[in-house]
This record gives structure tokens, sequence and C-alpha cells, in this order.
């Protein structure tokens, strides 16, 4: 009974949805093709310039242009009182970014990849993402901490974790993992203009894929809002659910399937918290079937709360069970041979979307 | 400090009464150390200390009332109930907190010293002179990120003051049966 009365208002809260399909479409002019680094660093210095109260901190991010190069040429242009290189102390650096943010000055915390962030989880969580609430609004904490996050290419067990589902569990913070040079321009920059501390979350092996960028991205007011996912993809048969370097994966899966008859619908998630609920209901009602997609290790992730969203909202649309494709369920390993085995490979994508439409899968 | 030992001494009494739950720290006996040190702090100066934070927020100069009123989980308190006895937040009295974890609030304190000196070299607010202090305990002084803000202040230069109230207790263990030592380093306590 109350599950009706949900999917009555879901469907209220639908009707309101401007078309998903990105209105940047409707600008593209002839592609222009940038890399996510140069994305990035060109996000960065447009936010940097524009406001003089941006700063960046972190290990390497001047005198070394940036252990991936992303802060490329800021310590020259703005000096090194605004481009800050860190002693290595992830708790006492990401503590003292945090005091900062509390008196109106909007840090950009690098780690050199999210598996140090868990030096300084504690002010990530408790200094940061709950200050507003426990200071009943009297202080925001308009903060950015960002950086590479994922398997890596063989860099073993303790440099290969995504973070998405465990920042994204936490009520205070914000989750952005962006996929294109679109999305790396438009979500940076949204980061750094939000009141509210933000987790963006990158990927080291896409740093030098080329995306085409249209004269709208490419303008220094463009920004994308937080917590709208993108169909990057239309479908009708399933709908592919992905963050990050897995909407690559996604859209090689969907090429595969179109041969076979399957039209896939390929969502790019963007925003983990807020997550798109929306969107993401709105397609499977459309599709009737979901496969979601991630690197992360498997339980209570990105998938399992997009599958109890679906369950709880749009259960009656299902036409088949939810397939999680997620990393495997160990620490990451070494060999090449192995790590290749421990994350999900486009046949992996494909295999589910043809369980999920009952065809043989081999 | 005679208010806040009366404060921390109804604090107690409360709590014995069952009207006040869960963690509340008192600071009996300690009132000397952040008021004297307070007293002599502008209005936009600010504090950070850890979860023993009431009579440092009574010396800021927000109304016993209001801090009282959040331990009694009222919503006309100064954090709406929203932050209990070891997060008193107050914007407008450069009150920064109330951390729970050992050595939490001596990063934030460094980074509000951060931001004056940022005000006043890269904003150009050229009167802007804001010092910060933080309070914690000598327990705290085992803590990771007491030596890297030691540090960090040193390398850059902040406007900050680390105070450390040495009740020769850390937690629960008496000072004299714990094993640490600060050698190399000039330790005022």
């Amino acid at each position: 009974m109350l599950g009706i009365v949900r999917q009555k208002m879901l469907e209220q809260s639908l009707k309101k949805i401007p078309p998903a399909v990105s209105v940047l479409r409707s600008y593209s002019s002839a592609a222009k093709q940038m890399t996510i680094r140069d994305a990035l660093n060109s996000a960065l210095d447009e936010e940097m310039s524009a406001d003089s109260k941006v700063f960046l901190m972190g290990e390497e991010v001047g005198e070394y242009q940036g252990a991936y190069k992303i802060t490329k040429g800021l310590l020259d242009k703005y000096g090194p009182e605004r481009v800050l290189d860190t002693p290595i102390t992830e708790a006492g650096f990401t503590g003292v970014a945090v005091g900062a943010a509390y008196y109106g000055v909007k840090p950009v915390v690098e780690f050199m990849t999210f598996n140090f962030s868990m030096q300084a989880i504690d002010h990530i969580i408790n200094s940061a993402a709950k200050t507003n609430y426990m200071s009943s609004g009297q202080i925001s904490v308009p903060i950015v901490f960002r950086g590479p996050n994922g398997a890596a290419a063989g860099v073993g067990a303790q440099h290969s974790q995504c973070y998405a589902a465990w920042y994204a569990s936490c009520p205070g913070l914000k989750v952005l993992a962006p996929y294109s040079s679109e999305d790396a321009r438009g979500l940076l920059k949204a980061a750094i203009r939000d009141p509210d501390p933000v987790v963006f979350l990158e990927n080291e092996l896409l740093y030098g894929e080329s995306f085409p960028v249209s004269d709208e991205v490419l303008d220094s007011s463009f920004c994308l809002p937080i917590g709208k996912a993108k169909i990057e993809r239309k479908g009708k048969d399933v709908t592919i659910a992905a963050y990050s370097k897995m909407v690559g994966y996604a859209l090689k899966a969907a090429e595969t399937l179109e041969k076979d008859g399957i039209d896939a619908e390929v969502i790019n998630l963007r925003s983990m918290r807020p997550l798109d609920r929306s969107m993401i209901n709105a397609s499977v009602r459309k599709t009737s079937r979901l496969v979601t997609v991630e690197e992360a290790f498997p339980q209570h992730g990105v998938g399992a709360e997009i599958c109890a969203s679906i369950v709880e909202e749009s259960f009656a649309y299902l036409d088949a069970p939810v397939e999680r494709i997620a990393g495997a369920d160990v620490p990451m390993p070494y060999a090449a041979n192995l790590e290749r085995m421990a994350v999900p490979q486009v046949e992996d994508i494909v295999r589910a979307a043809k369980r999920t439409c009952y065809r043989s899968v081999s | 400090m005679v208010l806040g030992r009366a404060f921390e001494d109804k604090c107690a009494q409360m709590y014995y009464y069952r009207k006040m739950f869960g963690f509340v720290h008192l600071y009996n006996g300690q009132e000397a150390v952040s008021t004297g040190f307070i007293k002599l702090l502008k209005q936009q100066d600010s504090i950070a200390c850890t979860y023993r934070d009431h009579v440092q927020a009574l010396s800021e100069g927000i109304p016993a009332r209001a801090i009282l009123s959040e331990l009694l989980d009222k919503a006309t308190s100064c954090c709406r109930g929203q932050g209990g006895s070891m997060h008193i937040f107050s914007r407008e009295h450069n009150m920064l907190g109330g951390f729970a974890f050992i050595g939490e609030g001596i990063p934030i304190g460094t980074g509000a010293a951060f931001t004056s000196k940022y005000k006043r070299e890269v904003l150009k607010e050229a009167d802007c002179d804001h010092v910060t202090l933080a309070f914690f305990g000598d327990g705290t002084c085992n803590n990771g990120q007491f030596y890297e803000c030691l540090n960090m202040a040193a390398l850059w230069k902040f406007p900050f003051v680390f105070v450390v109230e040495n009740n020769l207790w850390a937690i629960l263990f008496l000072r004299f049966i714990r094993k640490d030592q600060l050698s190399g380093c000039w330790v005022f306590m």
C-alpha cells in the first residue's frame, strides 16, 4: 500500500523532470578534443582566476607541477601562497584545509590517490561533512577533495581501492565522479563553487584520454549541475548505469549488444551523492532491465544502493532481476593477469545485459 | 572562572539527575588556563578545542543558557541540539568546536590561522591580524596530528598558539604510568 503511494509520488516528480538528453547537444559545434588532464587543469585555472579565495593544497602540486600534472603551470601563475606544496601529512594538511574553509576560503585539496585520503578520513567526515549539521548551519565548509580514485595498473592492493561508496554513504558530503572531459570541467567547477564539502573522484587511467568538447564546455562560465546523471546513449531494452571509467566500458558493451539486437541505454551517473534516483528509475521504467557497473568492491556498493532504489520505487516495472557488476571481492592483486580478472571487463557487462534479456550468453 | 566552575557543577548535577545523557566532559580545576588565554583575545580571534569545551565556550561569550540548553536537547540552544556537549560551535563568537577525536581540533585551528595569514597576504586585508588558539590535553601530545601541525605552523609561520592543558590524565591513564617523551622540543605545559 505504502509502495503504491510512494510510486505515485515518484511519478509526480518524474513528470517534472526535464528531458534526459543533455541540452548541450543542441549547442555542440565541431568537436575540439581535450584530455581529462587539460580539462581539470583549465577548470582549476579558471576558478582560481575568478575567485582569489580558491587555493590548492597537496603533495607535489606546486614545484613538481602535480603528481599527475593536473596542476601544471598553476604555481608559476598564482604563486606559492595559493599553490601550497605540503609535507607528507594527509591528516594534518587536510585538517588545516578544513579549518581554513570554516573561514570562507576555498581550498582544493589534492590527494595523490584517494587511498591516502584514508589517513585524513576523520577530517573529511567528522570535521568537514558533519560540521554544517553539528553547528546547525552556522559554519559551512566550501572545500573540494580531489584526486585519482580506483584501480590503476599494477599498483597493488593498497593503491587500488575505489572510495565512491564509502564517501557517498555519508550525509553532508557531495560525491562526484566524472567520465568525460565535459564532466571533468563542468563538475570540478561546480564542486569549487559549491558551499559544501565535495569529494571529486577522478581516474588515473583516464587522465590522458581525449574527448570531444563543444565551445560551450570551453567557456569559463561552464558548469554542470551536481546531482544529475547523464544519458550517454539512449536505448530501450536494458539500462546500464555506471560511473567513471566504467562508462566507457558500458558504451563499448552497448556497441557489442547492438549487433545482437539489444538496444542498451547507458547512464553516466556523474554524481554518487546526491544520486540521481529519478533519472535511473525513469530509465528502468522504460527498459524494465538494469545492469549496474562499478570497479569497486561489491558489498555495500553504489550498485547495491541503486538496486535498492529500483526495488523501492520501480519494482513492478522490472522484467528481470537487477544485475550488479563490480570488482572482485578481494584486495587488488598485483600480477597483471590477476588484476584483469579482478576488475569488470566489457565482456562481463555484455554477459550481464544478455542475462537480463534472458538471452543465451554463450 | 567562577561561572565556569558553577556551570560544570550544574552539568554534573543534571547528569546524575539523569537530565543529561551521553558524553559530558567536565573542566573542573582547569578553568584558569582557558579563561586566562581567552580574556586576552579580540572578538575576531578564534579557538578550537577538544570535547572538553564548555568553559572555553563560556569564556568566548556564548551565553550559559545557550550552552546548557544544548546539553539538555533544546532547539533554542546554540546548535539546536544537533551538536551536543562535545560539539559547541558558534560562528558569531568564533568558536570552531568542540571535536570528539583527540587531536582533531589542532589542524582545524591551524587552518583558521592559515586563513588569517591568507587574508592578509593574498586577499590584501591589511588589518587582518586574527590569532587562533587550540586547547588540548597532555594526552593529545602523543597524537601524530599535533606534530604535523607543529611542523606546518612553524614552516608557514601561522599566527597560532598550541595550548597544552596538562591535567596529568590521558583519558583514563595517569601520566606517570604512560611512556612518552618530547625530547628536543621546547614544551610549555
